[in-house]
């Protein structure tokens, strides 16, 4: 990744995020609320950012951003381009130059009931840090390769747990080869380029040598597309969730196409009990799964490695909190 | 000898100020079309292409003629370099320098750099729409001035040249 943490902000704010650029890798989240103090999430401790850059744990010397801060703010993550991002808009987020995501809150305008034109009067905004740490998949490689080929695999995970990041780097391994699989052309469906963070549509974290991405595209009609036009060895999908796309999912896997993809979730009874999934987990579609979850410390680890017994279709746990590491 | 040179010297720089502004004229008229023709990829960048500004910047450069390439080129390596500025900054520094070059007035530098600068809401169309009322205003100017600027013209080098007569006249 290219950008600083505080190129993310216009110059006259930068003063506030100084300690915050030193501390860049550690820094999760960064929450401003119009007139509410500035917070800053570092994993799971949450600090208040005074107005000369320092961090406090005293919310009354904190940073309290005025509606003109929060709107400066956003047109310059919006490259000051704010009817380009009006469809992500529309869902509430936009994501910015690095692969961040910034959610965005305000009055909703809506075109019909039931559906969403823009966000105006934008009161807060959260944005999400993407980091990439090499490596991070690289304890999970044996468990998605048997004899050197691969497990279509499943990621799940609560929210802010890591399923990305650990998506990003199984991509770029699979993509590089390693010792328990060769290199294959990895297809990436990245709608919210957030896998491959693309900024005019070249990728700036690294997804390996062999690595088609399909940038800002749905993930279902994306999917189709990449395996017509780039015929891909793996897909990668981030956030599996709707119909479409597990429709999507079930016939790549019928065209012999090996997934990895992630999916919100606290474990796999969970996923299970999604519409869909616990069919498509039935099925055999998915033979591994990967459960994240942060221990006692708030860190984020793979807390369990199931496979699919192709015998009677059951799971059984290979690894558990532990041995399979932690990211 | 020395009165014919200095006749035929006033009689030609006479000329000349009409010739200047008679090609001013032309060359003004001249970058209303360009400036018509870059609002017109403009347009379709935002409405086809869903670009941000400065990614129009980098791929109008690529499309249109030296000044607005170079400037163009420029506002997008500046807003590349993420110090912080903001779009309308760094474009009004850069594109109202280059424009200051030009033979344009000061309305037809500012209705150009509106129509780039024009915020607008978030919505895509309604930033077009602010965008062609404009380019509306720029069309009104072009073909008002084509209508005048061929007799401007010739009317300025006939005075010129008239001028230059009189003169000459007055001093013999």
């Amino acid at each position: 990744m290219n950008t600083s943490l505080t190129d993310i902000f216009p110059a006259a704010y930068r003063i506030y995020f100084k300690t915050a650029e030193g501390r860049a890798r550690q820094v999760s989240e960064i929450r401003l609320r119009t007139s509410r103090p500035a917070i800053l999430m570092e994993g799971s401790r949450e600090v208040f950012l005074r107005e000369d850059g320092a961090y406090t744990e005293h919310m009354d010397q904190a940073w309290r951003p005025d509606r003109q801060a929060l709107s400066e703010i956003v047109s310059h993550l919006c490259q000051y381009s704010l009817y380009a991002y009006e469809d992500e808009l529309r869902q509430g987020y936009i994501t910015i130059e690095g692969g961040h995501r910034v959610g965005i809150v305000g009055q909703a305008v809506q075109e019909s009931p039931g559906s969403i034109r823009t966000i105006k009067h934008i009161s807060a905004i959260n944005i999400r840090i993407a980091h990439q740490i090499l490596g991070a998949a690289t304890p999970v490689l044996p468990y998605i390769y048997r004899r050197g080929s691969m497990r279509n695999t499943l990621i799940v995970s609560p929210p802010g747990c890591g399923k990305t990041t650990m998506l990003r780097d199984l991509v770029r391994q699979i993509s590089g080869g390693s010792a328990y699989g060769p290199a294959r052309t990895v297809g990436v469906v990245d709608e919210r380029s957030e896998i491959a963070g693309c900024y005019m549509g070249q990728p700036q974290n690294d997804l390996g040598p062999r690595s088609d991405v399909l940038d800002a595209c749905p993930k279902a009609l994306g999917m189709m597309m990449l395996l017509r036009s780039m015929s891909p060895a793996v897909l990668a999908v981030d956030e599996l969730g709707s119909g479409e796309e597990i429709r999507a999912v079930r016939m790549a896997a019928s065209c012999g196409v090996s997934l990895v993809a992630t999916i919100h979730g606290m474990d796999m009874q969970d996923v299970q009990g999604k519409p869909g999934m616990g069919a498509l987990l039935s099925e055999g579609i998915f033979s591994c799964l990967l459960v994240l979850r942060r221990d006692r410390q708030g860190r984020c680890r793979v807390g369990q490695v199931l496979h699919r017994r192709q015998i009677d279709g059951t799971w059984e746990e290979v690894a558990g909190d532990g041995p399979a590491g932690g990211i | 000898m020395v009165r014919l040179v200095g006749f035929s010297m006033i009689g030609l720089s006479c000329s000349g100020l009409g010739l200047w502004y008679a090609w001013n004229l032309r060359q003004r008229l001249y970058h209303l079309h360009a400036m018509n023709r870059i609002i017109e990829l403009l347009v379709s960048l935002l409405q086809y292409g869903k670009s941000t500004l400065p990614e129009c910047c980098c791929q109008l450069a690529g499309q249109v003629e030296e000044p607005y390439r170079q400037a163009f080129t420029r506002v997008y390596r500046e807003m590349a370099e993420g110090r912080g500025h903001s779009f309308t900054e760094v474009y009004e520094g850069v594109m109202g320098e280059a424009l200051r070059e030009l033979p344009l007035k000061e309305q037809d530098r500012q209705l150009f750099l509106q129509c780039v600068l024009e915020q607008g809401s978030g919505d895509g169309q309604a930033r077009v729409r602010l965008i062609r009322r404009q380019q509306e205003l720029l069309r009104e100017r072009i073909a008002r001035l084509e209508a005048e600027s061929r007799e401007k013209g010739r009317m300025a080098v006939g005075l010129g040249t008239l001028g230059g007569l009189l003169l000459i006249i007055i001093l013999l």
